[in-house]
């Protein structure tokens, strides 16, 4: 499954043509646990393994799951686990754990459960750009229908009950990815960030918790889950977001028009060392390959296509590098194999445009 | 409220950490909380500015705090290992923490009682009725202090669940003109 999963697109990489492209891609999960065990921390591995059972069991009964697959964290090799990571699958914690953990998805990958994390729960649904409603009634369909078989830890006081006290009541997360070049460049991401953190939403890096932002791409997601209902949390969310989403257009306006020069020595430089540069680490490439993105969304650069760019973005990931190479590689070989990867592919693009 | 750290700028950090059954409560200002190492300006998890703060709180190490701190009478989880990681065990442990809990959520959630979906096993007339009343007391509480942002929250909450209850009621009533020739049969 996993060979198959990185012949394609996620899904929340397929963008819509003609659309801004700011939101890259919405993420909602819900934490849940079962009543009947304690939570996974405090699991032994038999209750581990039976939540999984059931668990499982119960996802026969969810339409979204039909054709879900479950991947046993123990059997998948180190490369497999990273790529699930890459794939916003997984969190990093869940797949570094020795304890019985499971992951259940669907070969789209729109639709997942990871079963053991730090709680016996957590469903995502992933869409593309800005789709909090359509991806809320998902998950909330499925939860409706996992609760069918399952006996959920729940209070009327505190709600969904769940490991951390930061995701109690709703266990909802909703996060938004933004790509954010201009705001960045300006030095004013700082600003955001501080402002959104008072009134409770959290930006973070690329993977969530505790991640460096890279490539100017960043998480936007809710903080609060108690004291507020789901459409009160998605209504606040979607309202800071799309603040976030005009500031960051009007300062790409204002730097084409201010800056036109600067912008396109930028994106140009940026293309000429990933056209040519022999050893490109992860952290470079996305950098540099945000830039062109960024180029392509202000209309000063059409050499390669939007569609390439942001397929090398997840492809230039060091799970992604190896799997492609077919073995594993070390830090040096896979930063030599990046770079190939790149010139590749961005050398056929331009001699056919 | 002033910091309790540098006793000159106004505290926008709210902490409460309970010791031998002794609420300990610490405020403390945006630059004490930069020179003890939290960042405000990134979002830090619970845990993190317990295991920061929790020396200079009770200034006593962690074995001999809590000695007498309730524990979980199912998962066996101490109040002192919850506070350290930041964790609870099992659902039990929200009975069992329950006061130190409802400091928490004060400080780290937008208030300290659910609002969002219900499990329909949960659904039923009794738990709508303790949350309706639940909800307009605290509708009562924002209108007098003139939070009214919270206002529309609770109203609509309340519109919700008021229409829940009437919608479980005529379901109930009909089931139960359902089963009475079925009971009359048997």
């Amino acid at each position: 499954m996993l060979e198959r999963m990185i012949q394609k697109r996620p899904p929340w990489l397929v963008a819509s043509p003609g659309v801004p492209a700011i939101a890259i891609s919405t993420r909602i999960r819900l934490a849940r646990n079962i009543e009947a065990f304690p939570f996974p921390g405090r699991c032994s591995d038999d209750q581990r393994r039976d939540v999984i059972s059931a668990v499982t069991e119960a996802a026969k009964g969810a339409t979204a799951l039909r054709t879900a697959q479950l991947l046993m964290i123990e059997a998948l090799t180190p490369v497999d686990k990273q790529l699930l990571v890459e794939r916003r699958l997984a969190s990093p914690e869940f797949v570094r754990q020795a304890a019985p953990a499971a992951l259940l998805v669907t070969p789209d990958e729109t639709c997942s459960i990871m079963i053991n994390e730090e709680d016996h729960l957590r469903m995502q649904v992933l869409r593309p750009e800005l789709h909090i409603d359509h991806a809320w009634s998902s998950v909330d369909e499925l939860d409706t229908q996992l609760e069918e078989s399952l006996q959920y830890a729940y209070s009327s006081r505190f709600g969904y009950l769940t490991a951390c006290p930061t995701n109690v009541g709703t266990g909802l997360r909703v996060s938004v990815m933004l790509h954010l070049p201009a705001l960045v460049h300006e030095h004013k991401i700082g600003g955001v960030i501080s402002a959104v953190g008072k009134i409770g939403i959290a930006v973070r890096g690329f993977y969530g918790e505790n991640s460096e932002a890279q490539g100017h791409l960043f998480q936007v997601s809710n903080q609060v889950t108690l004291g507020r209902g789901e459409s009160d949390i998605i209504r606040q969310l979607q309202q800071i977001v799309g603040r976030i989403i005009d500031h960051e257009a009007k300062l790409r306006e204002t730097l084409i028009k201010n800056a036109p020069h600067q912008i396109r020595n930028d994106v140009g430089r940026a293309f000429g060392t990933l056209k040519y540069a022999e050893i490109l680490t992860s952290q470079e490439a996305t950098e540099l390959l945000s830039v062109l993105l960024m180029g392509i969304d202000l209309h000063v650069f059409d050499e390669i296509d939007r569609a390439t760019v942001s397929q090398l973005m997840i492809d230039t990931q060091p799970a992604h590098v190896q799997i492609l190479c077919g073995k594993e590689l070390t830090t040096e070989q896979r930063d030599l194999e990046r770079a190939r990867i790149i010139r590749e592919r961005l050398n056929t693009r331009a001699d056919h445009a | 409220m002033l910091c309790s750290l540098c006793k000159k700028n106004e505290a926008t950090i709210h902490y409460t950490e309970v010791v031998n059954n002794q609420v300990k409560k610490i405020d403390i200002c945006d630059q004490c909380a930069k020179s003890k190492g939290i960042n405000i300006e990134l979002p830090f998890s619970f845990s993190d500015i317990l295991t920061a703060l929790s020396k200079e709180i009770t200034g006593l190490e962690p074995a001999a705090k809590g000695r007498r701190a309730p524990s979980c009478q199912v998962c066996k989880m101490r109040l002192n290992e919850f506070l350290k990681s930041g964790r609870l065990g099992c659902a039990h442990c929200y009975e069992t923490f329950a006061d130190t809990l409802q400091d928490i959520m004060r400080n780290i959630q937008k208030g300290v009682t659910h609002m969002g979906k219900v499990p329909a096993r949960f659904f039923d007339a009794e738990s709508t009725r303790r949350r309706i009343s639940q909800i307009e007391k605290e509708l009562r509480e924002a209108v007098a202090q003139e939070r009214y942002e919270e206002c529309v929250h609770l109203r609509d909450e309340l519109k919700r669940l008021k229409e829940a209850k009437d919608t479980r009621n005529a379901q109930d009533a009909k089931e139960a003109r359902d089963a009475k020739p079925k009971a009359d049969n048997a």
